[in-house]
């Protein structure tokens, strides 16, 4: 009962040493009793290693859904999307699950975290999960957790921490496996201004080191910091490059 | 007392319900909230529904239980009795016309007939006569010993004005000297129809009579199984050759005005009219027959629905806890909205009332379903107490009759049963709402734990240091007065008590492992430590230590949460640990709820395992009891008392290389105490007996080195006497508990016919009397005293090397038909009587085994709520890399780590507790009973509740492990 096995073959790219991550006519539908809906239609992206992307658009045009789709979380209804050179898709669920694990770093609005774990516990367990042996996943999450500026804040549980200082655990959780890649959708989305400012901070140091980073927002301004942005209109990619040559839409700018 | 107990609970019951229907009626904001939770989650609503009726199952099930052995005791008034209110015993046969004419003239006041009657038993065989060759008559059947009347039928029919009360208003005309009325169960057993012949052997004499009729067991017609003419019965006997033998009794039945049941309320003065009337001119004995029997059905019914409610206790417990652990849970989910409710402007006490309203329909439907179930747990017990109460079941055990065991259903129980159930719901509903309506609505918006509320230390001193005192006082006057329940309960009471004042200075966790340990060590040593409370700890002192001790073991699991997390962190390295460990971390999180389940787990496996223990102990004693009893016999040969054989008539019987006599009466004895006199066995022996060996003492004077020497001390003595130790013991009610009949005792004995008395000291005592002896005494004094009412009616047979005693057995029952003889080896007749404790202690272990139903039903609904309400918790771990798998192992791991520590809580103190009492003597009469565990039983107990909470945990477990990550981690952002 291993967090997750090898189960089958996955299918490659023939130039592993190009873009971290290639997303090629990505649809996604989802399907009501009422009407399906197209939230996706037809995406194509490619993502570089040590880049930070901010994916941006007005509420309900599919960010979030895009996020999920290309960290694997949720499935496509059509196209492909390569994670080191590996197409997730093809993948069996637990392999999917695994590469999660291995390569990839979660951070979302609500933090996450697991009541009944400590903040250090939160942080191991991703180690834990890969097989990493408890003495080393602990040295680990304390070292990410003191990257973060946490670290006196250990063997607290989520619930006696603030906001900021949960998201900070939630980001050290993600970074302890050393991800090739960190989704974060709406991290400051729970956060007063001045904290979501110190987290923003944290992301853009984090980034600094190397990290690629792709953050979900509907802030502006925090898109703006980025270094590529990506907007999404009605499930399709309307624009992607350097947030200052972004067009102003008026749906963005009265947001 | 119950009686104030049970008005306070029905006005608190009423006030309740009062305050639901005004809120149902007058607040429609509360009752929507209440109703729309209640739709919301139907499944659930229908699994707490469940959860929550098996408590008043079990108290339904008690009382009618409770109900039908009084109705089936009370039903034997109709059919062994009819209109027979009192019976006079004439001691001399001959004053029975002169007693009789006496009762009728001038007529007694409110009596509507006098009957007199010959009562005696003989041997009933089918058919014409009996082949001296049993291989000769192979379709010929036997009743060895069947009840007669002597009666006039024709005056019978009109015996209390209404014939059919008799039992013999379709019997044609009058009995002629060869016509016999007989019983559908003897003409069952013996193949025999209306018109054929059946033969009698009494008192060495043997007559063919023709069936006449066949009847139902109704008045007089069942209080004997073959009715025949007076005179012919009469005849017999002259007729008989000399042996010694019982000879019929004269008896006058009288009727007072009224019905069955009703004529009985007149007994008193009945019985003082016959006694003034006959008592100063005639030797008789006279009986308040209707009114005993009705007295017995009042107090074994009290007795069983006591037994059956006292069994069903731990499960209404575990019942209640499941109540509470829903509630809780309940709350739990709803915080915020409470919260919500609370910042606008619900109060408290408002929020209370919505939340046990919401109770309300739970709790009336579970009432409802409780009933029903409740009937038919009833039926299932009954069906299965019935084959160990009915006829032939503890036939050998005096003071207690086989009676016909049958299921009523009377709905004004159902409905008490039901409002009982309805009261314990709703006032846990009540408690539990008042806890959760103590919220703090800024953490409940916020999502946020409660914190501990701190207490005040000076205004908690006062109450803590009454009870730490009122513990201590306990604890010495149990010590000291020699109270065991006081000496037990003393310490853990000063101890909680003691807790508020602790946990301010050492927190609850170092408090509570404190208290546990405290008690624990004081429940396990208490008879270590103070060995001289042993001799008066009876058996409930032993389940009350076991109770506090699971709810001290309970308490010690819960605070070892730290030794649970660390064991946990140990076994991280691979997957499987990673699921150990979350499958721990929430457990040990709630520390209440699993208290809770814990606790239902461990009380009812605790007593479970308690019960199997006896029971296995019961079991081993076969063998040695049956060598106590044998005596250095091998079979022991009942006979029909008005028709014995000879010893040498058993001696020569093929196989039989010995026999010695015993001689059957039954005195009337009275303590030294005064009292009613009670009619019990006793058994005569004489010298001979002595040679082979004598029955196991359990007590004996202090002047005789052995049981031997007791024996033979009462062959030179007439004066002494060995009692068993239920001596006395009518209707349930054994002797000790009025008051001991014991060593150094004395005790008259009366013989009811011939008047003559004697004084017995008491110098020894038996136990498990499974053979009937009552009580011994040297065959010359029991002869003496009975005179004709000493009859060497058993005997006690040793086979021959190398012959098998279940052959010689059939052989001594085939030979000796005539005589009604009934042989069969003491290693059998110890198993029959085993059997029916036994049966009694699986029928109480099955009964306690609801109780688990109740518990893996609490954690099922416990999982499931789980598993809704950590959807997005899960969402994020699958995101993280945690797979289905460990998902699912871990919801599985978190149930049997619940189910694991209830069971083995609950074993370990069954196991301890019995060991404690099954190696002291006074809970079981003196006897020290070498312990023995029956392993396959207890890993019953603990393999099948462990994989039945597995498997309902199935279920929520693989319904977390299927949650879509994306999914529930967008529903909630």
């Amino acid at each position: 009962m291993a967090c997750a096995s090898a189960e089958q073959e996955p299918v490659t790219r023939d130039d592993p040493s190009g873009p971290l991550l290639v997303a090629t006519g990505v649809r996604k539908i989802y399907r009501n009793p009422a009407g399906d809906v197209e939230v996706l239609r037809g995406v194509d992206i490619e993502i570089h290693s040590g880049e930070l992307v901010m994916v941006m658009g007005p509420s309900g045009n599919g960010k979030t859904t895009l996020l999920n789709c290309l960290s694997g979380l949720d499935s496509i209804d059509a196209g492909t999307v390569f994670v080191d050179g590996v197409d997730i898709h093809r993948m069996s669920d637990r392999r999917r699950t695994r590469m999660r694990a291995k390569r990839m770093g979660f951070v979302f609005q609500s933090f996450n975290l697991i009541p009944v774990f400590t903040a250090l516990e939160n942080t191991e367990l991703p180690l834990l999960c890969v097989g990493v042996g408890p003495r080393q996943a602990r040295i680990a999450a304390e070292r990410s957790l003191e990257r973060l500026g946490v670290a006196e804040k250990m063997h607290r549980r989520p619930l006696e921490l603030s906001g900021g200082e949960q998201q900070r655990v939630a980001i050290a959780r993600s970074l302890v496996t050393d991800p090739h890649i960190i989704w974060a959708d709406e991290p400051t989305g729970s956060l007063d201004h001045r904290t979501a400012g110190e987290v923003l901070g944290v992301l853009h140091e984090v980034h600094e080191s190397g990290q690629t980073l792709v953050v979900v927002t509907h802030d502006r301004a925090i898109g703006a910091t980025g270094e590529r942005l990506i907007q999404v209109v009605d499930g399709a990619v309307n624009f992607d490059g350097p947030p200052e040559d972004v067009p102003p839409e008026p749906e963005l700018v009265a947001e | 007392m119950i009686e104030i107990g049970a008005g306070v609970g029905a006005a608190v019951l009423v006030a309740m319900l009062a305050v639901a229907a005004h809120d149902l009626i007058r607040r429609p904001g509360f009752r929507r909230l209440a109703v729309r939770n209640l739709a919301r989650r139907r499944t659930e609503a229908v699994l707490v529904v469940v959860g929550s009726s098996l408590g008043t199952a079990i108290i339904a099930s008690a009382f009618l239980v409770g109900a039908s052995f009084h109705a089936s005791v009370r039903d034997s008034a109709r059919t062994q009795l009819g209109p027979i209110d009192e019976t006079v015993t004439v001691a001399h046969l001959d004053d029975l016309g002169a007693v009789t004419e006496a009762l009728r003239n001038p007529a007694l006041a409110h009596s509507d007939g006098i009957l007199p009657a010959l009562q005696a038993t003989a041997t009933v065989t089918s058919g014409g006569s009996v082949h001296a060759d049993a291989a000769a008559r192979p379709d010929q059947r036997a009743e060895p010993s069947a009840d007669v009347l002597g009666l006039d039928v024709a005056a019978a029919r009109s015996f209390g004005g209404r014939p059919d009360d008799t039992g013999l208003a379709a019997v044609p005309g009058r009995l002629g000297p060869g016509d016999a009325v007989v019983s559908r169960s003897l003409a069952d057993s013996l193949a025999v129809g209306v018109g054929e012949p059946v033969t009698l052997h009494a008192y060495g004499t043997t007559r063919s009579f023709e069936v006449a009729a066949i009847t139902d067991p109704v008045g007089l017609a069942g209080a004997a199984e073959v009715i025949v003419d007076p005179d012919a019965l009469r005849s017999m006997t002259s007729e008989g050759s000399g042996t010694r033998r019982v000879v019929p009794r004269g008896v006058v039945f009288v009727s007072n005005d009224g019905g069955v049941f009703d004529g009985s309320e007149r007994t008193d003065h009945a019985t003082a009219a016959i006694r003034a009337r006959l008592e100063p001119r005639f030797d008789v004995e006279i009986a308040s027959s209707k009114a005993d029997l009705l007295a017995e059905a009042d107090q074994r019914g009290r007795a069983m629905g006591q037994l059956f409610t006292g069994v069903g206790t731990f499960s209404v417990l575990a019942g209640l806890l499941l109540l509470v652990n829903l509630f809780v849970m309940l709350a739990e989910e709803r915080k915020r909205e409470l919260g919500l409710a609370r910042a606008t402007g619900l109060e408290r006490w408002h929020l209370m009332r919505v939340f046990s309203l919401e109770g309300l329909f739970y709790a009336v439907a579970a009432s409802v379903l409780g009933c029903f179930a409740g009937a038919g747990l009833a039926w299932a017990v009954v069906d299965s107490a019935s084959g160990l109460v009915g006829p032939g079941a503890g036939a050998d055990e005096p003071g207690r009759a086989a009676f016909g065991l049958h299921l009523v259903l009377p709905t004004g129980l159902l409905i008490t049963a039901g409002l009982i159930g309805l009261g314990l719901s709703m006032a846990t509903v009540w408690i539990t709402s008042g806890r959760i309506a103590r919220l703090d609505i800024v953490r409940a918006l916020r999502d946020l734990p409660e914190i501990p509320r701190r207490h005040h230390v000076l205004r908690s001193s006062g109450p803590a240091g009454i009870g730490v005192a009122a513990g201590a006082a306990l604890s010495l006057w149990g010590l000291f007065a020699v109270v065991p329940l006081a000496a037990v309960l003393g310490p853990p009471i000063g101890l909680c008590s003691a807790i508020p004042l602790l946990r301010p200075i050492v927190g609850r966790r170092i408090t509570t492992t404190i208290v546990s340990v405290g008690t624990l060590v004081w429940c396990v040593g208490v008879f270590t430590f103070v060995p001289r409370i042993t001799d008066h700890t009876g058996i409930p002192v032993y389940v009350i230590q076991g109770v506090v001790m699971v709810a001290a073991a309970v308490g010690l699991a819960t605070a070892l949460d730290r030794t649970w997390l660390f064991a946990a962190g140990l076994v991280t390295r691979t997957g499987r640990g990673l699921a150990v460990r979350l499958g721990l971390a929430y457990p040990l999180e709630k520390v209440f709820r699993t208290g809770m389940l814990v606790g239902m787990y461990a009380l009812i496996v605790f007593t479970l395992s308690f019960v199997a223990v006896y029971g296995q102990i019961s079991q081993n004693q076969t063998a040695t009891l049956t060598r106590q009893v044998a005596a250095g016999g091998d079979l022991l040969v009942d006979a029909n008392p008005s028709n014995p054989p000879s010893a040498s008539e058993v001696a020569a019987v093929p196989g039989v290389a010995g026999v010695q006599t015993v001689w059957r009466a039954m005195p009337r004895f009275t303590t030294a105490r005064g009292g009613d006199a009670h009619s019990w066995p006793a058994s005569g022996f004489d010298s001979s007996m002595l040679t082979w060996g004598v029955p196991h003492l359990t007590e004996r004077a202090a002047r005789f080195s052995s049981d031997r020497a007791v024996f033979e001390a009462l062959v030179a003595d007439p004066h002494l006497i060995v009692v068993d130790e239920r001596f006395g013991d009518t209707n349930g009610v054994s002797a000790s508990s009025r008051g001991p009949v014991g060593l150094g005792a004395t005790v008259r004995a009366e013989d009811p016919t011939s008047g003559r008395s004697t004084t017995y000291r008491v110098v020894g005592v038996t136990s498990k009397d499974v053979t009937g002896a009552g009580s011994w005494v040297s065959a010359s004094s029991l002869r003496g005293l009975s005179g004709v009412g000493a009859v060497p009616s058993r005997f006690s047979v040793r086979v021959g090397n190398g012959t098998n005693p279940d052959d010689v057995a059939r052989r001594l029952q085939n030979e000796l038909v005539t005589n009604g003889v009934q042989a069969s080896t003491y290693a059998a007749e110890v198993a029959d009587a085993m059997s029916v404790e036994l049966g009694f202690l699986r029928l109480m272990q099955r009964y306690m085994a609801i109780g688990l139903v109740v518990g893996i039903a609490g954690l099922a609904v416990v999982m499931v709520r789980a598993a809704r309400a950590r959807r997005r918790q899960v969402g994020m771990l699958r995101v993280i890399g945690f797979s289905p798998d460990t998902v699912r192992g871990a919801f599985l791991i978190e149930a049997t780590f619940i189910a694991g520590q209830g069971i083995a809580t609950g074993v370990g103190l069954g196991l301890l507790v019995s060991f404690q009492m099954l190696s002291r003597s006074a809970a079981l009469g003196g006897e020290v009973m070498p312990y023995a565990v029956p392993w396959p039983t207890i890993g019953l107990l603990a393999v099948v509740p462990f994989v039945a909470s597995l498997v309902v945990s199935l279920v929520p477990a693989h319904q977390a492990s299927s949650v879509d990550p994306a999914k529930v981690l967008r529903m909630a952002e």
